[in-house]
């Protein structure tokens, strides 16, 4: 029995497991119709690597990325989280606030989770104070060898954030005065706070990104993209515009239109 | 060894090994340099602002991977919705995708290649994509796409045969 393309296809790309795979091989061996088959697939594979964009194509963009990268986002991590976010230009009394907002729902989160495996326990001054009321609670603390003693404010906004992470919620911290890339579609009302520098003549149609830099059409409609939680992209336009197009996007429910990949 | 999205280091060493891999995706999703420019720039972004932790420098590269490709594909529907508007206006005929700044040096077959590609319908040319010039496996195709296995292997393979018609079509495949 001759071989059908799907298989030769699955062994070009190296993917067909054993036994399967020597038995191809020893019938390519024998069978000049599969052999001949087998070049085509083969020559159409290398004229399809043929045509991969190589290095030299996008030195450029690599380079120029990497510098706005650096610029707008590596260098600043150097510095603490929490300078960093401050030195943002909003005023340090939003940022201070924006941080109390977290920590006390952090804070509300890690009590209705008291009981969480993962999460730090807040201390509980242990039986040793009766025993020795004449210790402090810092000293219990200092000679508690239990692990999970520490409180919040043992742990820096990055890791309460990192924490909430981990656990699945979606944590944001975002100034005020500050407006996010992934708003939802009338960004227009939105950015009129932003773009206080030169209220006259700006067209309406001109978006801002955070840092106040001007955005380009092609990065407005990026900005219209909601995502969730794995970086999956819900498009809003799509939403809009057709939305049986959503559920032919969910990659859940996406079968191939004929179900066995072995058909011949 | 674990992989923190907004620590320097971390973060330049994901850029120098994925940004090859996510530059060549967005590209041959949309055949558009300046668009694909964009969308590394915004894809790496977003890496850097969400402070993920990843396992492993290949987790990470999937999260690009997703998000860049979602990008492309979304960039590439846009500009199909805007063509056929156009298209609608004009009444002409669907020109050729490329501008002759766009195109770039090689030879006959490869440009061939990325013109038949971009007549592939989008979920067989981000399979064949990834599969061809992101130097993935099934599987892990299988995983950013959030689809099987054997679903990978189907529409890699579908998409070449198209791709095989659409060539011999032109005349040009070296056989």
């Amino acid at each position: 029995m001759c071989l059908d393309d799907q298989v030769l296809s699955t062994y070009i790309d190296g993917e067909l497991a054993e036994p399967w795979k020597t038995q191809v091989e020893e019938h390519l061996l024998h069978c000049s119709i599969c052999k001949s088959r087998y070049n085509q697939l083969k020559d159409l594979g290398n004229d399809i690597k043929s045509a991969r964009l190589r290095e030299e194509e996008f030195a450029v963009q690599r380079e120029r990325i990497w510098q706005y990268l650096e610029k707008n986002c590596v260098a600043v991590v150097k510095e603490r989280f929490i300078e960093k976010r401050l030195s943002f230009k909003a005023p340090v009394l939003v940022a201070a606030a924006a941080a109390f907002v977290i920590l006390f729902s952090a804070g509300i989160y890690f009590a209705a989770n008291s009981n969480g495996d993962v999460l730090p326990e807040i201390p509980v001054v242990s039986g040793q104070v009766d025993a020795d009321t004449t210790n402090s609670i810092v000293s219990v603390r200092a000679t508690d060898s239990a692990p999970a003693a520490m409180s919040l404010q043992d742990l820096t906004i990055e890791e309460i954030l990192q924490l909430l992470d981990n656990r699945g919620f979606e944590v944001d911290l975002r100034l005020k005065s500050v407006e996010p890339l992934t708003v939802s579609l009338p960004v227009i009302e939105t950015s009129a706070d932003v773009k206080e520098d030169d209220p006259e003549d700006i067209p309406e149609d001109i978006y801002y990104d955070q840092n106040g830099n001007q955005l380009t059409v092609e990065e407005v409609a990026i900005a219209e993209v909601l995502y969730d939680a794995e970086g999956n992209i819900i498009s809003l336009e799509t939403l809009e515009v057709a939305p049986e197009e959503v559920i032919s996007e969910d990659p859940v429910s996406e079968n191939p239109p004929e179900g066995n990949p072995a058909a011949p | 060894m674990e992989v923190k999205s907004s620590g320097y280091e971390s973060f330049k060493q994901v850029y120098k090994e994925v940004f090859p891999i996510i530059m060549r995706v967005a590209y041959h999703v949309t055949y558009n340099m300046d668009a694909s420019e964009d969308i590394c720039q915004e894809a790496f972004i977003r890496f850097f602002d969400r402070g993920l932790i990843f396992p492993s420098i290949d987790e990470a590269k999937y999260w690009l991977i997703r998000v860049t490709k979602n990008l492309s594909i979304n960039y590439v529907k846009r500009k199909g919705r805007e063509k056929v508007a156009v298209d609608k206006i004009k009444k002409q005929p669907l020109p050729a995708a490329k501008t002759g700044e766009e195109t770039v040096i090689g030879n006959e077959t490869c440009e061939m290649v990325r013109q038949a590609i971009q007549l592939l319908p989008e979920k067989l040319r981000a399979v064949l994509v990834l599969k061809e010039y992101s130097d993935l496996n099934y599987k892990e195709i299988a995983n950013i796409l959030n689809i099987t296995e054997s679903n990978v292997k189907v529409r890699v393979h579908r998409a070449k045969l198209q791709l095989e018609k659409l060539l011999n079509q032109e005349g040009v495949h070296v056989s």
